[in-house]
């Protein structure tokens, strides 16, 4: 059931992401392949660590493992922007401390400081959208026996993203037809109406698209209530086994620094 | 929107419907958090933004699914696509509060509209306070550091902080809560206005 149809959207969702280069984004998941359960726990992890890590030194050793991690993953290129931007926030701080007791670089500092402590959901956010497709998220929440009635609309929402916004740009057109362009100005003028006119057609179509959806979904055997086989069965191999060590002995040494200090 | 509640349980249709909606809320809480997220202090009206613009998905959610499951299905999953960006606190509230909304709106069959209102505003609440409980917390730890940094008077820094959150927020919660209040009547009109008319809900 949904393994199939994400079978479709990871493909497309490939597309999405590289703009074309599927061929390329499937060689490259194939080398690494690690079990997304176990991505799902490091996601989980490096989020509750935000509320455990207390320095700055911890904070910087995080985002070096998660650049660490991202690398590995063959995502290069998030590993650097991710550096760039912690690096950069970094520097700004550093260069604004000697200023501290003027009031505005005091606000500064702190919005600095809450953006440099957040950075690492950047990290964590690249782990859950590139570092996972649709279908590998949805066969690891399945494994971990979460309920169908919360993977079925999880399985729609995730795949109804790229949808919003091509309905919203049709609306747009459709508006800017009928001599009501949507545009800063006119929403500033009747916030109230531009929004029913942007809304009403938006609602009926999604309405619209939930019900072929359930069609389609239903005539491919969503409701049997037999057990669904998935195109890529989840396997824990010893490669998996080395990357969780190596995700909680990071996890753990990071924490313990902190606990230490 | 006087429908009796049917016993069985959920469609593919009905979860469909609540998959689709709650991508559109969820897209909201993003897009509100991004507009306002470049001035810190702006970004604590990021759930009052949201209580505004969700409220018509909420209600045509809650009436034409018209069943359990129906607010704190989406309360789950947006709290869920939270938590897997490291937002683990929204999954907590908006679970708590979501299935308080929703032990409210069965109460009455999901007929009265008050119960959803008061649903809605728990729903909202939920997440203003795991989307934006966080910073309290980390603002908190930010002044126990920047005592020991150099350069930093404490007390000045405190000041500052406390004028920027503690009366910001003063302001922000009941902004939020009239906000979504405000964003369930506009979903109400849409829904007289539109919906019904079209036999959708």
């Amino acid at each position: 059931m949904e393994e199939n149809l994400c079978a479709v959207t990871s493909k497309r969702r490939a597309l999405y992401n590289t703009g074309g280069k599927a061929k390329h984004m499937a060689a490259e998941r194939k080398d690494t392949g690690i079990d997304p359960r176990v991505k799902l726990l490091q996601i989980l992890l490096f989020g509750m660590m935000l509320f455990f890590l207390h320095t700055n030194i911890g904070n910087s050793l995080q985002i070096a493992v998660l650049i660490g991690f991202l690398i590995f993953l063959r995502l290069p290129v998030c590993g650097l922007r991710l550096a760039l931007y912690y690096g950069g926030l970094s520097l700004l701080d550093q260069l604004l401390s000697g200023a501290a007791q003027y009031k505005i670089v005091a606000a500064i500092t702190l919005i600095i400081f809450l953006l440099r402590k957040f950075s690492s959901i950047m990290g964590i956010y690249y782990l859950f959208i590139r570092a996972m497709t649709v279908g590998e998220l949805l066969s690891a929440l399945g494994a971990l026996r979460v309920p169908q009635k919360i993977i079925i609309p999880l399985a729609v929402t995730l795949r109804f993203f790229p949808t919003i916004l091509q309905e919203v740009s049709i609306i747009r057109d459709v508006l800017r037809l009928r001599g009501r362009p949507l545009t800063f100005l006119s929403f500033c003028h009747r916030p109230m109406e531009m929004l029913e006119y942007v809304f009403v057609p938006f609602m009926m179509r999604c309405v619209r698209i939930a019900d072929e959806l359930s069609a389609a979904a239903v005539a491919r055997g969503i409701e049997n209530p037999a057990k669904h086989t998935a195109m890529f069965p989840l396997k824990f191999r010893w490669q998996d086994g080395v990357y969780f060590t190596v995700l909680i002995g990071s996890s753990a040494a990071l924490i313990a620094y902190e606990a230490l200090l | 929107m006087n429908r009796k509640i049917t016993k069985k349980g959920l469609s593919v249709r009905d979860l469909a419907t609540i998959g689709i909606f709650t991508a559109v809320m969820f897209a909201l809480t993003i897009i509100t958090g991004i507009l306002t997220g470049t001035i810190p202090v702006l970004y604590l009206f990021a759930p009052a933004l949201f209580g505004i613009l969700a409220g018509p998905m909420f209600m045509l959610i809650a009436t034409k699914v018209h069943k359990t499951g129906a607010i704190i299905i989406p309360a789950l999953l947006i709290g869920i696509l939270w938590t897997l960006m490291g937002g683990i606190s929204v999954l907590g509230f908006m679970g708590l509060l979501g299935l308080a909304g929703e032990l409210i709106a069965a109460k009455t069959h999901y007929n009265s509209f008050r119960a959803l209102v008061i649903a809605y505003i728990l729903f909202v609440a939920g997440y203003y306070l795991g989307a934006i409980g966080p910073i309290y917390f980390f603002t908190d730890w930010y002044l126990s550091l920047s005592e020991s940094k150099i350069g930093y008077d404490p007390a000045y820094v405190e000041s500052v902080v406390a004028a920027a959150l503690g009366w910001v927020s003063a302001v922000a919660i009941p902004v939020t809560l009239i906000a979504s209040a405000g964003g369930a009547l506009f979903g109400r009109k849409l829904m007289r206005r539109h919906f019904e008319k079209a036999g959708i809900v």
